[in-house]
């Protein structure tokens, strides 16, 4: 029901497309948001554990570990408390993003843009996409839908597909996740030779009970060969193996090291598509991913230290870049890999409440900064750079406002949402290893600066608007968005209050492995962390704010360093030099060989009837009408001969 | 009876020699002739030796398909002429020429 919406409106504005017109935002709207009233009915109703549902047989599978009537791959459900909490994240941010669009989409005198139909069909797909991702209740649906989001999102990236750079940065989305995707669907075959089944609650059970050791209750539930599932699963590094090319995928997919490179480039699409990638689609798919397979991770270590500081890592990594970006999108794109690695980092560390938490939160409060962001580039008619703007506040107040509270939330700063949900992750990191700890505290840090240096630059200080610039404040249709999610950014955290977020999605997460978590509040890290958001505030507020001088003597102090964060650390240099270079010698060989290696074999082989017909068209085949006939009628008369001799 | 049937056995062979001819003459005058009427023309000339032949043959059987099917072959034939003839006049416009060989180029 809930993916179907979006995909409903997605077909109307598919097959009405002439028709629509203007009007095409409507069908994807209503799509969205009765997806959107149908998650919450699912939410208020119930205690949200309805179970997986299998809605139709798909494939058989013809090997049949099970008795013959499940050996499907079956388009079936599962929906449980951390579905349900998925689909409220996305389906709610996904109306409002929509919404927004219907603004955002259009030119200054208020016509349609180019392509506005296909701009909706899309986003409906979108959404649709992940939603079946977030409900699919076997490896294989999720799939699908990890490959669907991947698809959904290249084109929408290479939305404005007559610019070279939109459609560079749509190719490198998809190639980078391909990357990504080839080891999830790796892991997804190991899962399947190993399991002889997708199901997640069959590989779920199963997995648990072989840890247990417990092979009579495996034959019940029909599993081929409990022993060697056993064996596998206890003393062999199988499960590694699995966790590893799962998180592979999730690597792609959430931009996580080394391949977040795709991310910061999707800024090249418009900025809906950037809210909706980064709030709600798309890269909450792998943190959503590793927290389902939570039972397939926990136990091995390896894999848990792997995520763990490759979220670190990412998190801190791209916190650094972000300090010296000129690009108010970019900016927060950096924030969104850096983000997205705290959830990783608290998945690794076993707190998968809090992961799933901070997405929440995170999707409000991303959202909201990168629709206001959309908003001030609209009204700067595609100035990005906060070099040249600045004083904006006077113009757009309702903008600059919400991307206060946004900037707050994301900042951590007490009391909004992201403070909630950042500081349960580090608290959980410090607990659990206290070199991860720091990291988180120092990237929170460095949250805040980077945050309020864009919010000084943009909004503050002396406008350094470009000559004919007339920002002015958005329509309603994209201001009311920006206030609901304003809304949800400050309100958003307090659903955790004494627990409650994390005792409703924990019941289907808790697994044997994972110590339980506390829920209390650690008020030594909470006043920790609010002492460094307000520090990092406060030191952007003097550098660039105050006494903008600070910032261009740290810059000058510090050349080389400067240098290197402008540039991404080089990364994509690197990248550059080290792959796509000889990719691309190798792909010129190959042209090379193909065209005139293999080619040339086939241009002397066709030579042969070619030149046959030559001869032939020179000969006889000349084009007079008469010499065809008679032609013909001496073919018929020898014939006649031949019959007439052999009577 | 006798009579009869040496009558129609003659009839038979009249008929097949009659449409031979016809047909020969047909075959010359396609070959022969660059006029695309005449060649046209030529070509109903065939078709009606096919059709005596036809006709001829009938008469050996106490049927009537033979003579239903050239009836039918005639109707077509008919047809089929108006829409050569079409063709032959679009031809002739393209080229102001009703020569054959105008339309060598097209290596048909």
């Amino acid at each position: 029901m809930i993916p179907l919406l979006p995909l409903l409106g997605t077909l109307l504005v598919g097959v009405f497309l002439r028709v629509l017109r203007g009007r095409a935002h409507w069908p994807v709207i209503l799509g969205v948001a009765g997806a959107f009233v149908v998650s919450m009915v699912m939410w208020l109703t119930g205690d949200g554990d309805i179970g997986p549902r299998e809605v139709y047989r798909w494939i058989p599978t013809g090997v049949s570990a099970l008795p013959n009537d499940e050996a499907w791959f079956s388009i079936g459900f599962l929906i449980d408390p951390l579905t349900i909490v998925m689909l409220l994240t996305v389906t709610c941010v996904s109306t409002l993003v929509v919404i927004y669009s219907v603004g955002y989409m259009r030119e200054h005198d208020g016509q349609p843009e180019r392509g506005y139909e296909r701009f909706f069909a899309f986003m409906g797909l979108f959404v649709f996409s992940m939603c079946s991702l977030v409900l699919a209740g076997n490896f294989l649906l999720l799939y699908l839908g990890w490959e669907a989001v991947g698809l959904c999102s290249y084109l929408l990236i290479g939305f404005y597909y007559q610019r070279p750079a939109a459609a560079a940065a749509a190719k490198k989305a998809f190639l980078v996740n391909r990357i990504g995707d080839f080891g999830f669907g790796l892991g997804v075959l190991l899962i399947y030779f190993t399991f002889g089944s997708l199901d997640y609650s069959t590989v779920f059970e199963a997995t648990r009970l072989a840890l247990e050791g417990n092979a009579a209750e495996l034959a019940n539930r029909h599993i081929a060969n409990p022993d060697q599932l056993i064996y596998q699963l206890g003393y062999t590094h199988r499960l590694t193996w699995i966790a590893l090319l799962l998180f592979c995928g999730a690597i792609g997919k959430s931009a996580q090291l080394p391949l977040y490179v795709w991310l910061p480039d999707a800024m090249e699409g418009p900025s809906p598509v950037s809210a909706l990638i980064h709030a709600a689609t798309m890269v909450t798919a792998g943190v959503y991913m590793v927290a389902r397979c939570g039972i397939i991770f926990a136990p091995s270590d390896t894999a848990m230290t792997v995520v763990a500081w490759i979220g670190g890592l990412t998190a801190i990594f791209s916190a650094t870049i972000a300090l010296a970006q000129y690009d108010l999108k970019r900016i927060l794109a950096y924030s969104t890999v850096s983000q997205l690695g705290y959830m990783f980092l608290a998945l690794g560390v076993a707190a998968p409440a809090a992961a799933i938490f901070h997405l929440h939160t995170h999707a409000f409060f991303k959202g909201l900064l990168f629709l206001a962001a959309g908003s001030v580039m609209h009204a700067m008619a595609g100035t990005i750079d906060i070099r040249k703007l600045g004083g904006l506040s006077k113009h757009m107040p309702i903008t600059c406002m919400t991307f206060w509270i946004g900037g707050l939330a994301l900042a951590g700063f007490p009391l909004l949402s992201g403070f909630w949900s950042k500081d349960e992750i580090v608290a959980a990191a410090l607990h659990h290893n206290t070199a991860l700890g720091v990291i988180g505290l120092v990237t929170a840090v460095m949250t805040a600066f980077y945050t309020f240096r864009a919010i000084f630059m943009t909004f503050h200080g002396q406008p350094r608007l470009p000559e004919g610039a007339h920002p002015h404040e958005q329509p309603r249709v994209m201001t009311w968005p920006l206030c609901v999610l304003a809304l949800g950014a400050v309100l958003a955290g307090y659903w955790n209050i004494a627990g409650h977020f994390a005792h409703y999605v924990e019941r289907v997460m808790t697994v044997p492995h994972w110590a339980p978590e506390e829920h209390g509040h650690d008020y030594a890290v909470m006043g920790l962390s609010a002492v460094l958001a307000i520090a990092g505030i406060a030191a952007a507020w003097l550098a660039y704010n105050k006494k903008p001088a600070i910032a261009e003597g740290v810059a000058r102090a510090l050349p080389t360093a400067y240098r290197i964060l402008n540039n991404k650390w080089y990364v994509d240099e690197i990248y550059d030099a080290c792959l796509i270079r000889p990719l691309r010698g190798i792909g010129r060989l190959c042209w090379r060989i193909d065209d005139w290696g293999i080619d040339g074999i086939i241009w002397i082989v066709t030579a042969i009837p070619r030149g046959t017909a030559w001869a032939m068209q020179q000969s006889v085949q000349r084009g007079a009408l008469q010499g065809y006939a008679l032609t013909g009628a001496l073919a018929i008369a020898i014939l006649l001969a031949w019959v007439l001799a052999k009577m | 009876m006798m009579a009869d049937a040496a009558i129609l056995a003659a009839f038979k062979w009249h008929c097949m020699v009659l449409g031979a001819v016809l047909f020969g003459l047909g075959l010359i005058g396609f070959v022969a002739r660059r006029n695309l009427i005449v060649m046209f023309l030529s070509t109903e000339v065939m078709l009606q030796g096919v059709l005596v032949n036809l006709l001829g043959f009938n008469s050996v059987y106490p049927t009537l398909n033979g003579q239903s099917f050239a009836l039918f072959i005639l109707v077509v034939a008919a047809v089929e002429a108006a829409v050569g003839l079409g063709l032959i006049v679009f031809l002739y416009r393209l080229r102001r020429s009703l020569d054959s060989e105008a339309w060598r180029s097209m290596s048909g």
